[in-house]
């Protein structure tokens, strides 16, 4: 179909002022945090569930490709256009409809962000527990697609425990309108559509609503951070916390190399040199010296060089416990950007996102280390090592073709090594452009192609003509 | 540095710094009432890398850069240490000195 056609029929559904087809605009949100830049016909801004419903219905008839897009912050492509179809931008369909303290849920949009939607929970002593370190960029519609986890991920998991209930738009000739899961706590209607759909980077269907489990902020909250001269004595302290039955809120480490750019170019409170590791325990008031203690012995038993205390969140904030861990993509950012050549050329950072069972880490964190001694590529490692998460991050100049495939190889065996170790290489970021082909080794690596296959069908069900963000995760 | 011509190299050194994270974008103003990411510090900040090294310009990437407030919320956010809000100003400069014409510069 002709584009200009395709814009005056979709400008008839959502009005004139929420349809572009500028050429500055198509280069805007064909592009994300993934670095791959994609192509489209028209960015649709719809403000219902009923213009989705119609969008859908037009596309369908039409063969016109549709692309979810949220605030676009992710990391491996699964927002980008990946040929020509329009962009369906949330960012007009924002509100919070409901909050209910007695049920403990929030029905929302799927365009507000997760700041947003925590700075009003608040207000009631209440948060959805999923904090990627996007937080003040992710939305709620992306969070669910991405199935986003993040710093509290060791005590709350990743967005599909907190999802009760989704409305959504199949790419079907109807447009057809679903309803799946509900708003109470227990629910076992049939299969559990819910978190299908969670994960499935806008594949399947298109989110339209969402009701969200919340939880009360904990009463107290004490963190303890410490560093190490030696990775081997911190993953062992990481170890030792878990197998004494210490129930985490956040436990966050990043690498010597990451600490001491930290303590170079950052108006850092605390000082330190080796490996950081934080750790965060919900806790009753009158139990939090007594938590702390037993922290305090853990890692001073593990060779601890230096340790910072605080009592409450409000202490640990304004010690600046959490900044030097938060820190840890702008510092890769900016030790990449120090080493650009070329001032004209992009730097390629690449944040991998492998997972291992605790147990493994030690052993993680060595083959790692191997990696980039034998690859020359620089890495810095950090992230959410309480539930076994791990973001190496890898950088090089675009300009720089000689080491681009030296770059590419060594990124393939950085993704070998969470599959290898009874891990993943996907734990919170997705699949998306950037990691098909690991998925497909990761099956095989488990001997169960089948898998692959049976997800394919399910995205036929859903999605028969294949318009629904196609050319993502297969 | 700023408030004086600032060379499309300037502005690719250090624009070209942006990942595309959107932290910049929850306290900006005019995002939120634009409620597109046209009318926020990172759709600014690219559609000055789309002018400069892509060749791409149109009347809404004008009407993006100018109607910032420069208010500068954008720059305590943003971890590359890109001071968003000084490179629009500085944008605007150029623009009216090249009479409303960026120069693309080839890769």
């Amino acid at each position: 179909m002709n584009k200009n056609d395709v814009v005056r029929d979709l400008r008839k559904i959502v009005g004139s002022g929420n349809i572009e087809d500028d050429e500055l605009i198509l280069k805007l949100y064909t592009r994300s945090a993934s670095n791959i830049d994609g192509s489209a016909i028209a960015v649709v801004f719809p403000r219902s569930s009923e213009e989705v419903s119609n969008i859908v219905r037009y596309c369908y008839k039409n063969d016109i490709k549709i692309y979810p897009q949220g605030s676009a912050s992710e990391l491996v492509g699964s927002s980008t256009p990946y040929s020509d179809g329009i962009v369906l931008s949330f960012e007009k369909m924002n509100k919070v409809k409901e909050v209910s303290i007695l049920d403990s849920y929030v029905i929302t949009e799927p365009g507000i962000r997760l700041f947003e939607l925590n700075q009003l929970l608040a207000k009631y002593g209440y948060m959805f527990p999923v904090d990627p370190a996007s937080v003040k960029s992710a939305s709620v519609g992306g969070a669910i697609n991405n199935d986003s986890g993040g710093m509290m991920g060791a005590r709350y998991g990743t967005v599909k425990n907190w999802v009760l209930e989704l409305e959504l738009v199949i790419p079907d000739e109807h447009g057809t309108i679903l309803r799946v899961g509900s708003k109470t706590m227990k629910y076992r209607g049939g299969y559990d559509l819910v978190r299908l759909i969670v994960g499935s980077e806008g594949t399947l269907a298109i989110t339209t609503s969402a009701t969200l489990r919340i939880t009360p902020i904990p009463e107290n909250i004490v963190t303890i951070g410490g560093f190490f001269q030696d990775m081997r004595d911190l993953m062992e302290t990481v170890i030792d916390v878990k197998t004494k039955g210490i129930e985490l809120f956040v436990m966050e480490f990043i690498d010597d190399k990451t600490v001491e750019s930290a303590c170079r170019t950052m108006n850092l409170k605390i000082k330190g040199e080796g490996h950081y590791l934080l750790t965060s325990i919900a806790v009753a008031r009158e139990a939090s010296e007594r938590v702390l203690s037993t922290l305090e012995s853990l890692y001073r038993s593990h060779n601890v060089v230096q340790l910072y205390k605080a009592r409450s969140q409000e202490e640990a904030e304004k010690m600046g416990l959490l900044d030097i861990r938060r820190a840890l993509y702008p510092l890769a950012m900016k030790i990449a950007h120090e080493s650009r050549r070329d001032p004209r050329s992009k730097m390629f950072v690449e944040m991998e996102d492998i997972s291992v069972p605790p147990s493994k880490l030690i052993e993680a964190v060595n083959r790692l280390r191997s990696l980039e001694a034998s690859f020359g590529i620089p890495m810095v490692i950090g992230g959410h090592v309480g539930d076994g998460n791990i973001h190496p991050i890898v950088w090089v100049e675009e300009t720089d073709r000689d080491k681009l495939k030296t770059f590419y190889e060594m990124i393939k065996e950085i993704r070998r090594i969470g599959t290898e170790l009874g891990g993943t290489f996907s734990s919170e970021h997705g699949v998306g452009i950037k990691k098909k082909e690991r998925l497909v080794e990761e099956f095989e690596f488990k001997k169960s192609l089948k898998s692959l296959e049976v997800m394919k069908e399910v995205k036929k069900i859903f999605d028969p003509k294949g318009i629904l963000n196609p050319g993502k995760m297969f | 540095m700023f408030g004086e011509r600032i060379s499309e190299e300037v502005f690719m050194r250090e624009l070209l710094k942006c990942s595309f994270c959107g932290f910049c974008e929850w306290v900006c103003p005019t995002l939120k009432a634009e409620e597109s990411r046209l009318y926020g510090p990172r759709g600014r900040v690219n559609i000055i890398i789309f002018a400069i090294k892509d060749g791409v310009w149109t009347d809404l990437g004008l009407r993006s850069i100018f109607n910032c407030l420069v208010c500068g919320a954008c720059n305590t956010q943003c971890p590359a240490g890109i001071k968003i809000s000084e490179y629009i100003r500085s944008f605007r400069y150029y623009l009216i000195s090249r009479e409303f014409r960026p120069c693309f510069i080839a890769k």
